[in-house]
């Protein structure tokens, strides 16, 4: 073990971010000698948004051991199979980002150069139709994958949830206190440097209490408590990239069964949420203010609510962007505290487990080693930066020049890195994913193709094969496709059956 | 609409030429010429060993362990033996241990070290004790240990593999002037001239062995016939070409990059070159966006090759300080960008040459003592129970004739 090692961590801030990262140590270091607090204010409260999730998700619930039905019904939760984006391409024009993949690759080559090959013969059959995810979204079907069924899509159906963020952090919070996290309720007023080494030594309560910790974790939300105000760490904005920086929350009725996917649909000075649950919708719009009045914004979100509203919307005013240093001294930002990008592709709840699983391996000792801190710096930079540049190419690629904001998005700046990836699609359709990066091929391909970036050829090989032997192909994967769709339950019925939440609960909205 | 290439044209005639040669055919049906700058091979004994990713790789271009193992002086490979003034290690091929909890399993070994165990990382792989009773067996999935697997590789004489690869292939002479050579993609695999000599007496032996000397290593590896052997020193040769694929010409092997090579990654690192060629395989205008992409994944490939070279050779190479430094800090190699060297490639090559960490990862500690105690115990039997089954290698390799001459009587 180490030789000094870490007894006590504070963690400041009881949102999202706070308890997993509250339920993650609390279940890792049982049985240690490690004390961990957790300072929350209701005065404060939380953000209060952040309902929709990527796949990893599931694998923050495995590692903390919990029942993934019991998770579904306390959190109101359900399936999500991928985000529609409804007119980012253009006016009525609407495609899916599935947690699938198309097709399947063939000889060592991917699935879509096939594809690309018919459809550069006029085929017309277009790439969603080869996703088991896109159908079923589209078709209101849900399934769990099927165990033992390896050669078939049912065997990968890759999910997430859409869950009430309040209620999942008050599920995190019973896990982590069954398990001996302390919960300290006041408003922290004060913050106290070690003098000698610049680390942050105590925090001090309205009413005087003061807790001191070897280890903090500022998970704050966006005032950045402890990484900005106490250690004064720097912000790196990138609203040049991502220009959008308020938004207004409201939940609303629900009226129809729920749909397994998140919608995005493009507004003249940004895009507008909904993310339906078992109990209510939840709904948002993301806007950016240099186009856009608080007014206006708030019309338009009201007027395309599918309920009625729940109550009066709440604004969240946010500047992209991330801290200089996630960690900083003995202070380690988790959540929005540690930065934001927007919430297009459901990404601020990964970052967060993302930050916590990267910790863990570079837990710290009392030392402090700066390499271990500098590490744990780069490789979140990186992933921040990879997660930016697949959000910038749904602004950019758009074909949208109906208002004063898409004329702008279509002239953001590109990084390298974006750049690289748009003109090796563009050349021949290749898809590359960099090793640590959270999205994969098909999401790429996802994006680019449903925000219509052309291909130019395709993979050389798939042409040696003979046209009839690709459209043979085609139309085979096409019908295993759909006949694994057809077996897939409804959402409602598959809900209904496996996790369905108690109907005192459903009472009990916002 | 993209124009597909139609020929391809090959300069070299070592192994490296013949390899790239035989698998872009297999893989891609193009035709393919081979121009050769001598009329006998240049052969090198860095080709001797296949590892069991080559093997892999060789396997999808058509070429399997079967026909491979039929070749003459064939051997199966378990891994390396190293030896130093200090100690001898063994480092199979494959994995150790178990991640339990999902923590890296050398960080549970580190723990158990510290906490008086005295085995060594590598008793946690089958082919441990096999490599020092002499024993082999392939990996087998059905037995005590499961998914816990050695792995198994091969050495080949350079001249029979040479042989099998050009099997019925016609190659030309290369012009001295090697632009004249006139293909849609041009392939520069020319090697530097190398000696192959069977040099070594040897006992069949299911591994090389790396024996520290004052300028490098000594490497020697046993055949059927006989064993290689030859000097790996560091070079000064070892420059890096920035861009091995301009235009519609691609460097592969030394003629893009000539520094030493570890045994085994001479080969594997050809084949890994020839994968990423055809999954980028260009049309007629070989698009910059794509030779582009070859070059920087390329580069990453081969800064990271080196690095690890550069771990038993010595010298300077900020990679390599940095990787050990973190690594011998609390056993963490960062996450790596590369195919052919990963993070578990250096904990494995680390820990052969003694590099232990200071730290583990207390995550170890989500076993409590008792328990990690109690799963060691549990796993070494098994592994014990599995390795106790390897039959001695001459066994294996009688075995092996036995059913190769039978098939052969069959065809
Ligand atoms: C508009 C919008 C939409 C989003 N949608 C998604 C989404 O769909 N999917 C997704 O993954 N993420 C989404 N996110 C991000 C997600 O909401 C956050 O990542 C997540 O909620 C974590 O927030 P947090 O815990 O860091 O901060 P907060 O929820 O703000 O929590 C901060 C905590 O700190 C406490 N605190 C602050 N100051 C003090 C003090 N002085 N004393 C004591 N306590 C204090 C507060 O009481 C609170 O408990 C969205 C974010 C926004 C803004």
């Amino acid at each position: 073990m180490s030789v000094d090692p870490i007894r006590s961590v504070l963690i400041v801030g009881g949102g999202t971010a706070g308890w997993m990262t509250a339920a993650a140590l609390s279940k890792i270091f049982a049985d240690h000698d490690l004390r961990i607090q957790l300072i929350e204010s209701e005065q404060i409260g939380t953000v209060g948004v952040g309902e929709a999730t990527i796949p990893q998700i599931l694998l923050f619930n495995r590692m903390l051991g919990i029942d993934e039905n019991e998770f579904i019904k306390a959190t109101q939760a359900t399936f999500k199979l991928g985000i529609e984006f409804e007119g980012w391409r253009r006016e009525g024009h609407s495609y899916l980002h599935p947690f699938g993949s198309y097709g399947s690759d063939m000889d060592g080559v991917m699935f879509h150069h096939f594809w690309l090959n018919a459809r550069q013969r006029g085929y017309e059959v277009e790439l969603p139709e080869f996703c088991l995810q896109v159908l079923a979204a589209r078709e209101g079907r849900f399934l769990r994958p099927v165990p033992n069924a390896k050669n078939s899509p049912l065997g990968h159906i890759a999910y997430a949830f859409q869950f009430d963020a309040g209620l999942y952090a008050n599920y995190l919070r019973q896990y982590a206190e069954a398990r001996g996290v302390e919960r300290i309720e006041g408003r922290i007023k004060h913050t106290r440097l070690d003098e000698e080494s610049g680390h942050l030594a105590s925090v001090k309560l309205e009413d005087g209490r003061e807790f001191s910790a070897d280890f903090f974790v500022d998970c704050s939300g966006f005032r950045g408590l402890l990484i900005e105000q106490a250690l004064e760490t720097g912000y790196e904005d990138w609203s040049a990239w991502l220009p959008c920086n308020r938004a207004l929350a409201v939940p609303s009725e629900r009226v129809r069964e729920p749909d397994p996917f998140t919608r995005s649909t493009a507004r003249p000075a940004g895009w507008q949420w909904h993310i339906p649950l078992q109990h209510r919708t939840g709904n948002g719009h993301v806007y950016c203010s240099d186009h856009m009045s608080d007014d206006e914004a708030a019309r338009i979100l009201l007027d395309n609510l599918e309920g009625r509203p729940l109550r009066d919307p709440i604004q969240l005013r946010f500047v992209t962007g991330h801290r200089r240093k996630f960690w900083n001294r003995n202070v380690l930002a988790i959540g929005l505290a540690a930065g934001f990008m927007e919430p297009l592709e459901s990404t601020s709840i990964h970052l967060i487990q993302s930050g916590i699983a990267r910790l863990m391996t570079l837990f710290p000792d009392r030392s402090f080693n700066p390499a271990d801190i500098d590490e744990y710096n780069r490789l979140t930079l990186q992933e921040y930066e990879y997660v930016r540049d697949f959000l910038v190419l749904h602004y950019r690629q758009t074909e949208r020049d109906d208002s004063e904001f898409w004329r702008r998005c279509r002239n953001l700046p590109m990084t390298d890195h974006l750049a690289r990836k748009l003109e090796l699609y563009r050349t021949n359709g290749r898809v590359y994913r960099e090793k640590d990066e959270l999205f994969n091929e098909t999401s790429w391909l996802a994006v680019m193709d449903g925000q219509g970036v052309e291909p130019r050829g395709h993979h050389p090989l798939v042409s040696s094969l003979g046209d009839r032997e690709v459209d043979a192909r085609l139309e085979q994967i096409l019908s295993v496709i759909r006949a694994s769709a057809d077996h897939m339950p409804s959402h409602a019925d598959f809900i209904a059956e496996h996790c369905a939440a108690e109907p005192d609960m459903l009472s009990e909205t916002v | 609409m993209s124009r597909p290439i139609e020929t391809i044209a090959i300069l070299g005639s070592g192994i490296e030429a013949a390899l790239s040669a035989f698998v872009l055919k297999q893989r891609t049906g193009l035709s393919i010429a081979r121009f050769a700058e001598t009329e006998t091979p240049a052969l090198s004994p860095v080709h001797t060993v296949l590892t069991p990713s080559a093997l892999q790789r060789l396997e999808t271009a058509g070429l399997g362990l079967r026909d491979l193992l039929a070749l003459p002086g064939s051997l199966p490979s378990l891994g390396q033996m190293i030896v130093t003034d200090q100690q001898t290690s063994c480092n199979p091929f494959g994995s150790r241990g178990i991640d339990w909890a999902g923590i890296g399993f050398h960080h549970h070994w580190l723990r158990a070290r510290q906490g008086g165990l005295r085995l060594p990382y590598a008793a946690f792989s089958p082919a441990y004790r096999a490599m020092q009773e002499n024993r082999f067996a392939p990996p087998d999935q059905r037995n005590l240990i499961g998914p816990l697997q050695h792995e198994s590789g091969l050495h080949v004489h350079p001249e029979a593999l040479f042989e099998r690869l050009v099997e019925g292939t016609s190659v030309q002479p290369l012009a001295a002037a090697a632009n004249a050579v006139e293909a849609d993609l041009v392939i520069d695999a020319r090697e530097r001239s190398n000696e192959l000599q069977i040099s070594a007496q040897s006992g069949e032996q299911p591994f090389s062995s790396w024996r520290a000397s004052t300028t490098g290593w000594t490497i020697t590896i046993p055949l059927r016939n006989g064993a290689l052997e030859y000097p790996l020193a560091g070079g000064d040769e070892d420059q890096l070409i920035k861009q091995p694929w301009r235009g519609n010409q691609v460097s592969i092997g030394q003629a893009a990059y000539s520094g030493p090579s570890l045994p085994g990654l001479a080969i594997e690192r050809v084949l890994h070159e020839l994968d990423l060629l055809v999954e980028l395989l260009p049309d007629r205008d070989c698009h910059p966006a794509e030779t582009s992409q070859y070059n920087r994944i390329w580069t990453e490939e081969m800064n990271e090759l080196r690095a690890l070279t550069t771990l038993y050779l010595g010298g300077d190479d900020a990679r390599t300080s940095e990787r050990l430094r973190m690594f011998k800090h609390r056993g963490y190699v960062r996450p790596l960008d590369t195919d052919l060297v990963t993070a578990s490639d250096w904990v494995v090559h680390a820990l052969a040459l003694d590099h232990v960490p200071e730290h583990f990862d207390p995550l170890s500690m989500r076993l409590d003592d008792a328990r990690l105690k109690q799963e060691l115990g549990q796993l070494l039997q098994r592994i014990n129970v599995v390795s106790g089954e390897f039959p001695p290698l001459s066994v294996y390799l009688q075995a092996i004739d036995k059913a190769l001459g039978q098939s052969r009587e069959t065809a």
